[in-house]
């Protein structure tokens, strides 16, 4: 049976509700489009969130859970991991991953964009950091980013907040003073995180609980910050709509979207342009499942790109533990300093490229009991279990990292032969393996974030060598470049092969940088779309 | 009392087995309360189990596993340690999460709990304001050059 056709033919259908997403839907709304945008999730409001709740580190083991296998939830896909070092997380909502992040509203760095030219491996960007400038400093106030100016790491000047910075607190005061004694970068992290209240935000809270969804709604996520203005302006949102194909007609040009409605039914909605906004790990998965006579690779596949260059951002953290009560349970979290002095590559250590350090609050009392895990009885249960929350609650902090994991072609994402998702689709498979380069830069950073914990005067550190289940960072996997043989999309978006079908998200990153990559996805999703809208006329639809 | 929901999900006496293998676990300490007294009307351990749902068909397999075992709560919490690992994580865990959202444990372990701190006027500046960050201010630029 066809698909139920749409009544509406939208001038663009988005797909994908998350934060670039949102950023399109909102341009092209406020100028005019009629914007359709399909979604596989729901809209979730902050009181349903449980980060101010007595049971909240209960809730976030399986329902607020930031893996989708764990959660495993009807509009969750599932993802195929068993031959993959890292479980990409992610959220299917209206806000998409800012659901679920932590705000880190980091931009990369000038060297970033020129990871070629500079270490000889990988790619370059098709443009550079100044090109991006202005996109960047137009999202800061578009979420309205809390910071302060003059951090020694980026070009002087160009980095001005639109709110004033969180307080560091005293785990980034604890913190900062060892960075100062070993003469180590750091700086005040900035945060899409209202510290004054701002449009749709209320000021921060300080639940401490910004990675579990923020109860304040004082976080910069897209359902907050960008839909409501969409949607206002006329976009049309469509909830529990999951897309199983995009399709094209004889000329190669995309025509929209088939997916099931939250009842199950099939319908297409049809579209002038379509733009993929489904993550890193779904915009490769609905290229491959648009493969067709035409396309038997998948859809914008003829370079062989689309899914591989898988890039996650391996992370890893040293907690320190310290004789001083620092009420660490304290919020945003969030990054209360950052650091970038290994960020940039130096051959010498044995590896290239580099990692960005964030200081976090540690939670609540189970996070602290935890410390003790892989002790005796009489170590972990019994009078040294109130000797434990003593000794730690409260008096602990976290440096923890992103690695700029180079794109290596054998980090892919493929259509499994066997799982499906709820409507039958087939889920995602994850090779992901952490290439020696990498190996060596988290073992590298885990040794310096001790010395920074023994510099502030630590009286112990527990190092978690890699997290399994972080950082949801999905780049690289649709990337952009000028050579249509070696690329899938241009420096605008655009697919070389379907000349109306646009990607916005992470897979677009040629590299991924060492930074939380959601100001840098967004800004380059909004220099997408505002170049769209430039070409519009000459922009080729289907009849 | 043991709520209606609390009794879905585990029987009476598996409840009881659990709240006196709390109190081995969490006893009464300085200022602590026993986990035991804590946990004695099974609210807390009910909300532990709903927020986690797959907790209540674990926590009673562990409990059956737990029955099996003679001796003083102590000896069977120690047994169950050593010898059923999965199944004591899962009672640790159950017990500790109930415990630890009650407000007089909260009170115990100076902690407010999970409630609004609204950061004050000044207190980003105070928080710089003795010159810690100054040897960055100092800093010359530190980016690569492209």
């Amino acid at each position: 049976m066809s698909p139920i056709l749409s009544d509406e033919r939208a001038d663009v259908l988005i797909i994908g509700a998350g934060p670039a997403g949102a950023v399109n839907a909102r341009y092209l709304a406020e100028r005019g489009f009629r914007v359709v945008c399909l979604e596989q999730g729901d809209w979730v409001s902050p009181v349903d969130f449980p980060g101010d709740k007595p049971e909240w580190e209960m809730l976030i083991r399986q329902r607020w859970n930031a893996d989708p296998n764990v959660r495993g939830g009807e509009v969750d896909y599932p993802t195929e991991v068993s031959e993959s070092d890292i479980s990409p997380v992610m959220f299917s909502g209206v806000g998409g991953g800012s659901i679920l992040y932590g705000a880190q509203w980091m931009r990369m760095l000038p060297s970033d964009f020129r990871v070629h030219t500079l270490d000889g491996v990988a790619d370059d960007w098709p443009f550079t950091y100044d090109d991006l400038l202005p996109y960047y400093q137009r999202m800061d106030k578009e979420v309205g980013t809390a910071g302060l100016a003059g951090d020694p790491m980026y070009p002087e000047s160009d980095v001005e907040f639109p709110l004033p910075p969180h307080p560091i607190g005293k785990i980034g005061r604890r913190a900062a003073r060892g960075m100062n004694e070993l003469g180590w970068h750091w700086w005040p992290g900035p945060q899409a995180i209202a510290s004054q209240r701002n449009g749709n935000l209320e000021v921060c809270a300080r639940f401490g609980v910004c990675e579990n969804g923020c109860p304040q709604g004082a976080k910069a996520s897209f359902d907050l910050t960008h839909w409501p203005f969409a949607i206002r302006a006329g976009a049309r949102l469509v909830t529990r709509a999951r897309v199983r194909k995009i399709r094209t007609d004889v000329k190669g040009r995309a025509t929209g979207a088939v997916y099931f409605d939250q009842d199950g039914v099939e319908r297409f909605q049809p579209a002038d342009v379509v733009i993929l906004a489904a993550n890193g790990v779904g915009t490769p998965r609905l290229l491959l499942l648009s493969a067709d006579e035409k396309h038997p690779d998948g859809l914008a596949n003829s370079s062989g790109q689309v899914g591989r260059r898988l890039m996650l951002h391996p992370n890893a953290e040293v907690t320190g533990v310290y004789d001083e009560d620092m009420n660490s349970w304290v919020g945003p979290a969030g990054q209360s300093i950052v650091s970038l002095q290994f960020y940039e590559s130096d051959p010498a250590r044995g590896f290239l490229r580099g990692a960005k350090w964030q200081v976090m609050p540690t939670g609540g009392p189970l996070r602290a009991l935890g410390l003790a895990a892989g002790n005796t009885f009489d170590e972990r249960w019994g009078p040294a279990a109130h000797e434990q929350i003593r000794a730690t609650f409260g008096r602990t902090l976290q440096w923890a990292f992103n690695c700029d994991d180079l794109p290596e072609e054998s980090n892919t994402v493929t259509l499994d032969p066997e799982l499906v998702d709820s409507n039958g689709i087939p889920a995602p498979r994850i090779n992901y393996r952490i290439s020696e380069n990498t190996r060596r830069m988290l073992r590298f950073h885990l040794d310096r974030a001790h010395e920074a914990h023994g510099a502030a005067g630590a009286i112990r550190t527990v190092e978690t060598p890699l997290w399994h289940d972080q950082p949801g960072h999905l780049l690289g996997t649709a990337h952009m470049g000028d050579d249509p043989e070696t690329s899938v999309v241009d420096q605008y978006g655009r697919s070389h092969d379907v000349p109306n079908l646009y990607i916005v998200d992470g897979s677009v990153f040629p590299t991924g940088g060492g930074v939380n990559p959601t100001a840098t996805i967004t800004a380059v999703a909004l220099r997408s779309v505002e170049h769209m809208v430039a070409q519009a006329k000459n922009q080729e639809v289907p009849a | 009392m043991t709520s209606p929901r609390m009794r879905e999900q585990l029987t009476e006496r598996h409840e009881a087995l659990v709240i006196q293998l709390a109190g081995v676990l969490l006893p009464g300490g300085e200022r602590e309360p026993s986990a035991t007294d804590v946990l004695r009307d099974g609210e807390w351990l009910r909300r532990a189990i709903a927020a986690h749902p797959p907790l209540a068909t674990d926590l009673t397999a562990a409990c059956a596993v737990a029955e099996r075992i003679d001796g003083t709560p102590d000896a069977v919490a120690r047994a169950l340690f050593n010898d059923h690992p999965t199944e004591f994580e899962c009672i640790a865990l159950a017990v500790s999460a109930a415990y630890y959202m009650a407000p007089e444990v909260h009170a115990s372990i100076g902690w407010p709990g999970q409630v609004r701190r609204y950061a004050s006027a000044l207190e980003a500046a105070d928080d710089l304001d003795d010159g810690i960050l100054n040897p960055m201010f100092e800093s010359p630029p530190l980016h690569r050059q492209v």
